[in-house]
């Protein structure tokens, strides 16, 4: 399974109301809330064993299904 | 001349600080107190025009200073507020309107809809459509037959029974705690208020009035902050923010972060928190990183308006140490009876609003004065006293929680569990260390649908966490489902870690 569907599937486990393939200001938008986004931050390090530090929270980094995968991408190397 | 009512703290502060900001918006329609006066009576007129003194008043906007504007109108008009929370299900939004029996329900446009749909019988007025006029005589009659023990406000909890309670407080009790808090809390005039709580949880109370008293600033930090510690750093160092009143979750998650450092926040000098228990290990995080703050760690439930214990910091913590909840406010009682923390004074609530049945068995004679009636309120908190004399707080006797500092009786969520189509029996328990409601049932549906239906029952941040479907679930000896046994059940099944 590539990437891309294990982070949709982890996404909808949290949200299953929202098109996180669609939304471009998942953030911005106030689509997601606190409750959402540590749940999201949770399921990210359960689906690739990644740990995002508190301090790097930045809504940029979780507006879109894309710069979600970039995250998960620079943790994955790190 | 001494306050009796909380408009007379707001005409002061508009007429000693016309200009002063009152509630200040990063994204705009900040008021000064002149303007949130003004609109105010304005609002209050309109509503004078339609409904009686002493009538309930829903207020169905988002948290900003125009919802502010309304709360004060409804309070100009000799009625009493309840702030709703927009986020939460319809379902629930009309059995709080059928508990509160509102007289008008006070909308932003964008909830026209919802605001239609739970109103029943209550008139309807959309903020932005309240004409630019003020009637000073019939606000005049109105506050005129105000008595200090008036309603103020209903804030409504979750209730065990599925049907959220709504506690009643009046102007005396929020005049006498803002009095208190000022003093003790030791506020400045022109106090820069960083405002988390909603104004539908009883910590918006302190920061509201005692903003007003001081004719200072609240600063409505926008939600989505909090999520983002650089942001939420960022604002605080903008806004200039001297006093913060949070629950220790938001403070925890800010300390977590790693980015407060030593000189970040020079214009903080109080930091206050309640609605849960406050971590040593926050605690000492925020000492290294603002040494000069004052500190003060509150407790109390609803029922007794905001707050009914406070500990100033005065000594050292180890980070797995309690914290106490320390000493009573002053005007305010506090007994243990069994090991329960009990509670009198001028905060105590005059109890559930339209609910005599839930009044009368949390709201009690004092069974230490017999002589002469005397209330209490039950808190179902446990407590002791330590060797120094201060209050402890120890857990809760019954089922009720705080996540996120939300105060959560695990009964409702049960409620909606049974309410759901197809289950038989169910039952929640609260896994505090991995801040995770558990829910198990038996019964046909499929987890989907179930989270469906909960979700349209419960606001957010009741929803189980973890569904488990089972065959049976364990009984007591008396017969009743045994949470505890659940919880070892599915923790040895390491169905949960």
């Amino acid at each position: 399974m590539d990437e891309k569907k294990i982070l949709l599937d982890a996404l909808a486990e949290v949200r299953d109301d929202v098109d996180f393939a669609g939304e471009e200001h998942l953030v911005e938008d106030g689509i997601l809330d606190s409750l959402d986004l540590t749940k999201i931050i949770a399921s990210l390090d359960e689906a690739f064993d990644i740990h995002i530090p508190a301090g790097e929270i930045e809504p940029e980094n979780f507006d879109n299904l894309q710069a979600i995968l970039d995250l998960v991408h620079r943790y994955q190397k790190a | 001349m001494s306050t009796r009512n909380v408009l007379d703290w707001l005409e002061e502060a508009a007429c000693f600080s016309p200009e002063g900001t009152a509630f200040a918006q990063p994204g705009g329609g900040s008021m000064t107190w002149s303007q949130v006066c003004r609109n105010a009576r304005r609002i209050g007129t309109a509503l004078s025009r339609i409904i009686p003194r002493q009538k309930p008043v829903l207020v169905l906007m988002e948290k900003s200073a125009e919802c502010l504007c309304a709360m004060m109108g409804t309070v100009y008009a000799g009625c009493f507020y309840t702030p709703l929370d927009s986020g939460m299900p319809e379902a629930r939004m009309k059995l709080i309107a059928e508990r509160l029996q509102p007289a008008a329900v006070l909308y932003e446009e964008r909830y026209g809809e919802t605001a239609g749909r739970i109103a029943g019988n209550a008139k309807l007025i959309c903020a932005s459509d309240i004409p630019e006029e003020t009637d000073p005589e019939e606000l005049y009659a109105r506050r005129a037959e105000h008595i200090d023990n008036d309603l103020l406000y209903v804030l409504f909890t979750s209730g065990s029974t599925g049907t959220p309670k709504g506690v009643s407080i009046t102007h005396r009790s929020v005049i006498d705690f803002v009095e208190w808090a000022c003093g003790a809390l030791r506020l400045p005039l022109g106090v820069r208020f960083g405002s988390q709580a909603p104004f539908y949880f009883d910590n918006s109370v302190l920061d509201i009035y005692c903003t007003m008293r001081m004719r200072g600033t609240l600063s409505l930090i926008p939600k989505g902050d909090f999520m983002f510690p650089k942001r939420l750093l960022k604002r605080l160092q903008e806004e200039e923010i001297d006093t913060i009143f949070w629950v220790p979750s938001a403070l925890t998650s800010l300390a977590r972060a790693e980015i407060l450092e030593k000189g970040a926040l020079p214009a903080l000098r109080r930091v206050f928190f309640c609605g849960e228990t406050m971590p040593c290990v926050t605690l000492n995080r925020w000492k290294e990183t603002v040494p000069d703050a004052d500190y003060v760690n509150m407790y109390g439930p609803t029922e007794i308006t905001d707050v009914c214990t406070w500990y100033r910091v005065d000594r050292e913590f180890g980070d797995t140490d309690s914290l106490p909840i320390g000493k009573p406010c002053a005007n305010t009682r506090i007994l243990l009876i069994d090991g329960e923390i009990c509670v009198g004074g001028t905060c105590l609530s005059p109890g559930y609003y339209n609910d005599p049945e839930k009044t009368a068995a949390a709201f009690v004679q004092n069974p230490l004065r017999p002589e002469i009636r005397e209330m209490i309120y039950k808190t179902g908190d446990l407590g002791e006293y330590n060797s120094r004399g201060e209050l402890m707080f120890l857990g809760r006797r019954d089922s009720q929680i705080k996540r996120s500092g939300y105060r959560i009786e695990l009964g409702e969520i049960e409620c909606a569990l049974q309410n759901a189509e197809g289950v038989e029996l169910c039952c929640c328990y609260f896994d505090s260390e991995r801040e995770k409601i558990v829910a198990a049932y038996t019964g046909n549906p499929e987890e989907a649908g179930l989270k469906a239906a909960l979700k349209a029952a419960l606001p957010k941040y009741m929803l189980p966490d973890i569904l488990l479907r089972r065959e049976t679930l364990p009984r007591t000896a008396s017969g009743k489902i045994d949470r505890r046994a659940l919880r070892q059940e599915a923790e040895s099944e390491h169905l949960i870690h």
